[in-house]
Parts: C-alpha cells; structure tokens; sequence
C-alpha cells in the first residue's frame, strides 16, 4: 500500500525524511517536467533544470504547505512562477509559434502531416496563455480553480482563454476538414 | 490523406487529452533532485545538548538558594508554607523567581541557538 502525499509530506517536514521526499519527486516530476516542456517551448534541457528547482525550492518550502490545493496543483504554481522569473531575468527564449500563411493554405510538408501534426500546429496558432491553460485543463487534468491556483489569473480569465482557446482551435482545425 | 474533423466538442476533448495519461520516465530526475538537496543537518553534540540542562539546573540551585535566605529556618512544611507565602509578599523573592525563570528562558534560547 502506497502512502499518500500527506504522509509523505508530513515525513520530510517532521524528520527530514529524504526517502519520503525522493518518493514524492518520483510520483510529480512527469506531471512538472511536462508542464515546463510546456512552458519553455520543448527544450527538455531548461525544462530539466526548472524541474530540479522546482522540487528544492518546494523542499525548502513545503512546511508552509498547507494542503489547501494538491501537492501537485502547488508544484505546477512553482513551477509556473519559476519559470516566469527565468524568463524575465534571462530573456529565456522560446520558439514564437509559426506564422500561417496569409492565404489560409499551410505548407506542403504539414499538408502530408498527420492528425497530431496538425493539432500540435493548431495549438501553436494559439496566445501563449491559451495555451497554458489548455495544456492545464487536458493534459494535466486541473480543474478551472485549480488552473487559477497555479497561474495566479482570476478564474473568469482563465474561462475565457479556454473557451476562446478552443473556438480558435474549432477554426483553425475546420480548414483541414475536407467536407468543409 | 487529410485528417477527417470531428464535428464535436467531445472529440476535440479526445484529441487534446492524448497522451495526457502516459508518465514521462524519471530518467534519473529523483536522484538528480535528491542529490541537490542541501545536507542534512548534523545531529547536536552532547555539550550542546547538556548545556540547556546545566543551565537550567544552575537556575534550579540559584532559585532554591535565593529563596532559602528568605526564609525562616524552621521545619521543611511550615518553612515552606513561609515559603509561599513570602512568594506573594516579598518583592526580593519575587525578583528571585523572574531571575531564575530568565535563566531557564535564556538557557532554552540558547539551547536552540546552538541547535541551529
């Protein structure tokens, strides 16, 4: 029987217990490492390196956490605001999402693509921030307060870029539809 | 072939959870993160830990002197009926008893100073 976040927590904060916390960093770094893959436009490297800070500045804070949100909804704010501090200090540079063509058509090579090609293409057409909160809303399973817990937006916002997210979606995928 | 559309939200919902549930490997990120963490703090030493109690007992020896002098003299229980109820009438013992709980405060203050 596995034991919950709690415990863990509770083990690493009461004893300093390195196991407990290794069992923590086992059980969220995919969910964190995804998001700052997320976050920093695919470079695994930097999305690495945030990852670990993430977890040392949560070691170095976790008794102030107080189970008010889930350990992994608390991680990802961390992370989120890591990664905005990174950015603003370093200029860290992320790939601007391509540019469709002004006549609607995409190129050649995404035409032969696939259904993930496309959805990743459509996806980039998409705010930055749309993007975030679509990534927290499907592939990290957060609801819409957890979402405005990690990014710190109101919660209307964050309706709003996932609503506006998809509808731009709806379109951008319709041009690839061939009964439209 | 071009990809077909899916006419609902349901299976744009579909779409954009793919791959959601599948884990990326630790690739050896635990040990990564384990191995930054600051080292563990080094247990007290015995002195250490002896010193809050010395200090304490010193305050305990210091008290029960002090507060003997005021006293009278006489048998164990009414000397320390006397005793007690010089506690609440003499400003001297009074003083005596905020030395020795400053002591015992200092003693534990410095306890954990030398903790940290």
């Amino acid at each position: 029987m596995t034991a919950p976040d709690s415990e863990l927590i509770a083990r690493v904060v009461l004893w300093d217990d390195r196991d407990a916390f290794g069992e923590l960093v086992l059980r969220h770094q995919s969910a964190v490492r995804r998001f700052l893959r997320h976050l920093t436009g695919g470079d695994h490297a930097t999305a690495d390196d945030l990852t670990q800070e993430t977890f040392l500045q949560a070691y170095r804070s976790l008794a102030r956490h107080h189970g008010d949100s889930s350990f992994s909804t608390w991680l990802l704010g961390i992370a989120h605001n890591l990664h905005r501090n990174a950015r603003r200090k370093a200029a860290l540079f992320v790939p601007p999402p391509e540019e469709p063509l002004a006549d609607g058509t995409t190129p050649s090579s995404v035409r032969s693509s696939d259904l993930r090609h496309d959805l990743t293409a459509a996806l980039q057409s998409l705010s930055a921030d749309e993007q975030t909160v679509i990534h927290l809303f499907y592939q990290q399973g957060l609801s819409h307060p957890e979402i405005s817990d990690v990014v710190g937006w109101p919660l209307g916002t964050v309706k709003t870029h996932l609503t506006r997210g998809k509808d731009k979606l709806r379109r951008e995928l319709a041009a690839w539809n061939p009964l439209t | 072939m071009k990809p077909y559309l899916p006419p609902d939200d349901d299976a744009l919902d579909t779409w954009l959870r793919r791959d959601a549930d599948v884990p990326l490997p630790d690739d050896g990120m635990s040990k990564r993160v384990l191995a930054a963490l600051p080292p563990p703090a080094a247990p007290a030493s015995p002195w250490k830990l002896w010193l809050p109690i010395g200090l304490g007992a010193l305050a305990g020896v210091i008290c029960v002197v002090l507060i003997d002098r005021n006293g009278s003299g006489t048998s164990t229980i009414e000397s320390t009926v006397n005793q007690i109820a010089a506690l609440v009438s003499d400003p001297g013992t009074l003083l005596t008893l905020a030395i020795c709980a400053a002591l015992g405060t200092g003693s534990s203050v410095v306890g954990d100073l030398l903790e940290d």
